[in-house]
Parts: C-alpha cells; structure tokens; sequence
C-alpha cells in the first residue's frame, strides 16, 4: 500500500525539514520518491552526513540517499541554479522529475525582485520566486514544458521581458535603474544554453504518471506555517501555502484514497526566525552544541534570532494546518529537532501541552539522522 | 525561508558570463594603460577583513603573468578558469574566501610591472579587476619574470584577517612560465612600491618573508615546447620545493587553486561546516 509523508514546519522555518526528509527518505530508498508542493529554488534544506554537509535548493533533501525529486506545478525552478547543484551533486546521481507546468524563474524576475526589494527591505532572498509567482497569477508564463524547444523558450523570454519593461514604466527612477543595472552584463544566450543543459537531471512528467514505480511519497514541505500567504503574519509572509494544503489536494487527486496519509511536523525545541518579524514572547534562551548553525545573518534576510518555544503558537500552526486536511485520515507524528542544544528542555512537557494526539514523537540530538532518536509519546 | 546558495550562484554567473567567449582578447582587455586604481605605488595596504556576510576569510592572492610571452593565457583564464575560481572554491568548502589578483610582468622592460585588485569575494568583482589589467605588449627576451614582486607586496602590503585574528595562512599563488629574477633591487622597490626606503632583497629571503603569513606556491605553465624544458623552469624547485606546481594543462589553474587551498588550509575547530546561504527566512517577494 502506498503510503504519503508530509513534512511541515510549524514555525517561522529552519526547524529541520531537511534532516526529517532525509530521516524518511533513507528508510526504504529505492521505493521513496521526494514531492515538492511549495516553495522553489530559494529554500535551503541542509542535510549532513559523514561525508557531506549540503544545502539543497533544487534537489530535494533525499538525493544524498539516492531518492529522486518530483517538483509539483505548484513550484518555480531556475535551469542555471539546477545545472550548477546538479553538476555539485554528479556523484550521486541527482534526479528530478518536474511537471510540464512547473513554473520557470528568469534573470528578470530576479532583477524586478531585487529592484523592489532594494526599496521595501522585506527581507526576500532575492532570488525572484514572489515575483515569478506574482508574474504566473497575471497569466505571462514560462513553464518547465518549454524548456526543450530553443525558439519558445526565446520568445518566453521576450515576452516576460515587456511584461517587465510595461511595470517598470509605473515605478521610480531608483526602481527602474537598479533593474536596468541587473541586467547590464547579462547574457541571455547563456541561459538559454543552461534550459538545454539541464536536460540530464530531469523528466518532465505528471504525478500520476510515476506514481506507480514507488511505494512511499514523502512530501518535503518550505518554510513554515507561521509564514504561509493565510495563517502568517503579514507583511512578514511568503507567496506560497506552507501548510499540507497542496500535498493534501495531491494526494486525493492523484494517489487515491487507499494510501495512508502521515505528517511529521517539525519544529526545534526552541523558537527561531529572521529578520525583523514578530516572535512570540517568551524567554530567552543559551543553547550549546550550535557551533554548526546553518543559519546566519547575512545581507538579504537579516538577523537570525532565538528564543524560548510556545506551545500555544505550536498549537496555533497545528490547528492552521488541520483546516486543509480534507476527510482524510491523518496520522500525526512530531519531530523536535535541536535537542542537544537545550538541555533543560523537557519534550515530555511540551506534548501535554499540545492539541493533537501525536502517533510518534522523535526528537533530535545532532545534525544528522543518526542522533534521531523515537521518545516516549 | 531560504537562502539558495546554488541559486545566488548562478544569479551571478548569469550576470557575468558576459559572452566572453565570442570576444577577441583587445575586447575583453580594452584597458591602453596602467589603471591608477592598480597602481602599487599608490597601495600602501590591501586589507581582507572578516564581517558579518564573510566572518572566516580566507584571504588568497592570485599573481599572474600578464606579459606579452603570456598574453594569450590570461585571456583564457580571464574567459575561462577565473570567473569560476571563487565559485570552486566555494564548491569545495572554502566559504569565504576573498581573492586578489595581481597583474605580473617583467620589472626591466615592462611599465606596469605590477598591477593590483582588491581583495573580493564575488566572482563578479574579480572579473572586473581582471578585465581592468593592462596587459603589455612587449616583454623582455631575459628569461626571468618580476614574480617576486608578488611576494613583496604579499608580505609587506597587505593586513590580512585570517592570519591577523585566527593564525590561519593566506594563501599567494604566481603564474608564470619563466624563472623569476633573483633579487629586487632597491631602486624597483622604491618604484614600483609604496615603500620610501628600500634596500635590495633576494627573491629567498622575501619568499622567507611572504612565508610569515602565506602559503607560498608558484604554478608553471607549459602551454608550448620551451615552457617545458628545464631551462624556463629555474630555480623555482630550489626555492619552493613541493609547493612549486607544474601545471600541464592551464586550464585547470582555477581547479588546482582551489584544491591546493583546501589541502593547506587549516580550518578553525568546530565551525563552518555548512553551505554559506542555507539560511531559512521568509522569503516575501
């Protein structure tokens, strides 16, 4: 029987969907495939083995074990980041299949990006995935199915291309000027030349095309709920559904009723967050054994931030996500991350205080899937 | 949340691939003179400094032979090998490494014997002080190089976090294809320095002296039948011992740079052992 794991961040990201992904992934690899429902080539997902630290952004975080990646219609790809992660990643055999409708970013949507983010300070990645989005919803596209052929992907090209120019006309002269400086010394042959040269790394084809060929669908989710376009808190939000939203209409549409559906919600045993957004208040905290943090604070995102955990915001993203799950059956397991970090945290403590009763409850002691140990529930 | 390292890199590869490659080298090298920018005269001090976005340097010189007997070998390295030297770098684990380039070259007959960027840690920026070197015409028939005016500004003019804060050498790297003259005299310190006072030195004793804080290598090229005898290839054995590198094939210089960093490199305990931008944020736009 085919069984769906759905991994979501209750918090504001950076809990440990990559360590989780990783965890199941590695269970039974070779019937495992990685779904990725939100979120783009802007996310970073790390996993660490003995061999490796990496940070996915367009490979999903099983690819170290060998699991391929399914990249959904509801995601953005950008072909040179794929290139350079895949070429990164050769040794292990990185392999992507991404739906015909998957949405393309290009050097545009980034320039327009960085452009406006320069004026705002949001706190975007600059990596153009809001705007490539925004760009979809007002019907000018690019999708992954016109990769392959050199003179579509041209005048795609051209046409988002006006599409910019025609918005820009509405914008400051600052606005129109870093735009313009982006893309002086780009090269649009050159990223044409990457659509084709990716061609090695994926397959287009649609969820119920593969679904067959593997028995477990582990849905690799970004960000977190605390963020998702509904349930954040604006204007600190994303442009995508973080929640089970989309893996859950998925599921129903194209893996039937007879899987199983599970979600492992990950949150660390304290709070984090970038940037200047709300945090819930509560008390400081001294973590140890974080020499490793993937996170830090740099130009685009601001301030990497901690602080003590709050059950009733936890409780808050649980009952967000519960809103979408449909009349499915749902197993709900937790996994706390960061364990070692914070010795005097008590797991015990925080799942009396949780809604949900929880079917498993693993926590994590280190970086990697070794240190993840199952707790008492 | 994100971050997406492998995404910002090809941003900025997408920015600087600049169609080199249907370019003719006078397109790429437009500059007819010394910039003054480039000037050492007017260097008194190159600094790599940690900050918030680098906060472990690895500071790394890159001193290339820009001579007339060369000419064609920056040009390939600046249309192939260099731009992607910070990104290899980068793939092999060295988060944060901030490279200068030098423009080498022959301090008897050349007018810009020594041409100097800025420590930088983008890709982008390298190019453009590597496209900025003047690159000379001419070029003596002496058989000897100024390499080792690399090796005196290295020492003498430069402040370098990673050997200043944690003891960690930086890294200084010529390429050439001749042997290099045996000392500086004072007269070309004076000149092609911001010293006021010199005294003539032997290319030994300031390798001695570059040696303080760097890790000293010289890269041979043989790209033609001369650079492979003995002859071209001097002294530098002597002088440097397993840290002189034959390089047959010049184009995989940004490669062998790399990897010779990583194997040197002496990394501080228990830090860094992630991807530079796997930071999660929300990501609004």
């Amino acid at each position: 029987m085919q069984q769906c794991s759905i991994v979501i961040d209750l918090g504001f990201g950076d809990a440990g969907k990559g360590l989780t992904t990783d965890f199941l992934a590695s269970q039974q690899p070779e019937q495992s495939i990685v779904v990725r429902f939100s979120g783009g080539h802007q996310i970073g997902h790390t996993v660490t083995t003995d061999a490796l630290t990496h940070t996915f952004s367009n490979f999903g975080s099983g690819t170290l074990v060998g699991v391929p990646t399914f990249y959904t219609e509801h995601t953005t790809v950008f072909p040179p980041a794929i290139l350079q992660e895949g070429n990164f990643l050769k040794k292990y055999k990185p392999q992507l299949y991404v739906h015909p409708l998957a949405m393309i970013t290009t050097m545009y949507d980034i320039a327009y990006n960085r452009a406006l983010e320069k004026q705002q300070n949001h706190g975007s990645c600059g990596l153009g995935f809001g705007t490539t989005i925004a760009r979809n919803k007002e019907e000018v596209y690019f999708f992954a199915n016109d990769l392959q052929f050199n003179w579509v992907a041209k005048q795609r090209l051209k046409s988002i291309r006006t599409y910019y120019e025609t918005k820009l006309l509405h914008q400051p002269k600052s606005v129109q000027e870093y735009y313009f400086n982006e893309l002086s010394t780009y090269d649009e042959d050159y990223f044409l030349e990457t659509c084709s040269a990716i061609e090695p790394f994926y397959q287009l084809v649609r969820l119920p095309e593969i679904a067959a060929h593997f028995e477990h669908f582990i849905f690799e989710g970004s960000q977190g709920i605390l963020l998702d376009t509904q349930h954040g808190f604006h204007p600190h939000t994303t442009w995508s559904y973080t929640t089970s939203k989309n893996a859950i209409q998925l599921i129903k549409d194209h893996l039937g009723p007879t899987a199983t559906v599970r979600i492992f919600y990950v949150t660390r045993c304290y709070q984090t967050r970038h940037g200047n957004g709300p945090m819930s208040e509560t008390q400081s905290v001294t973590l140890k054994n974080n020499d490793n943090e993937a996170n830090e604070t740099n130009e685009f995102q601001g301030e990497f931030r901690t602080k003590g955990l709050d059950p009733e915001l936890l409780n808050y993203a649980l009952q967000c996500d519960a809103i979408h799950h449909q009349d499915l059956l749902i197993e709900k397991n937790l996994m706390i991350t960061c364990l070692d970090q914070l010795p005097s945290f008590s797991p015990a403590d925080l799942i009396e205080n949780l809604a949900p009763n929880f079917s498993s409850v693993h926590g994590s002691y280190g970086p990697m899937r070794k240190f993840i140990k199952q707790l008492p529930v | 949340m994100g971050g997406g390292r492998f995404s910002h890199e090809a941003y900025s590869k997408l920015r600087t691939s600049k169609g080199y490659s249907n370019k003719s080298r006078d397109e790429i090298f437009t500059a007819s003179q010394l910039d003054p920018e480039m000037d050492p005269a007017n260097v008194i001090v190159r600094e790599s400094r940690d900050s918030k976005e680098h906060p472990e340097t690895v500071s790394i010189i890159v001193g290339l032979d820009v001579t007339g007997s060369m000419g064609f070998v920056p040009e390939l390295i600046v249309k192939e090998a260099l731009p992607d030297l910070i990104g290899s770098l980068m793939e092999a684990g060295i988060e944060h490494p901030q490279v200068l380039f030098l423009g080498l070259g022959d301090f008897v007959y050349d007018h810009a014997p020594l041409q100097v960027g800025q420590f930088e840690s983008s890709a982008e920026l390298l190019d453009r002080w590597l496209t900025r070197v003047y690159l000379e015409g001419g070029g003596g028939g002496n058989n000897q190089e100024g390499y080792n005016l690399a090796h005196i500004f290295a020492a003498r003019h430069t402040s370098i976090d990673c050997w200043e804060k944690r003891k960690q050498k930086g890294f200084l790297f010529t390429i050439g294809d001749e042997p290099v003259f045996p000392t500086i005299p004072a007269a070309i310190i004076k000149k092609y320095t911001a010293a006021e006072e010199a005294e003539t030195i032997t290319t030994e004793a300031i390798i001695n002296e570059a040696q303080e804080k760097y890790n000293v290598f010289h890269m041979h090229l043989e790209h033609s039948e001369w650079s492979k005898s003995p002859n071209r290839k001097g002294n530098w054995k002597e002088l440097l011992g397993e840290h002189f590198i034959v390089m047959p094939d010049y184009k995989k210089v940004a490669k062998r740079i790399a990897e010779l960093v990583i194997q040197h490199h002496t990394p501080t305990t228990g830090n860094t052992t992630s991807g530079i931008s796997d930071t999660e944020v929300e990501d609004m736009l």
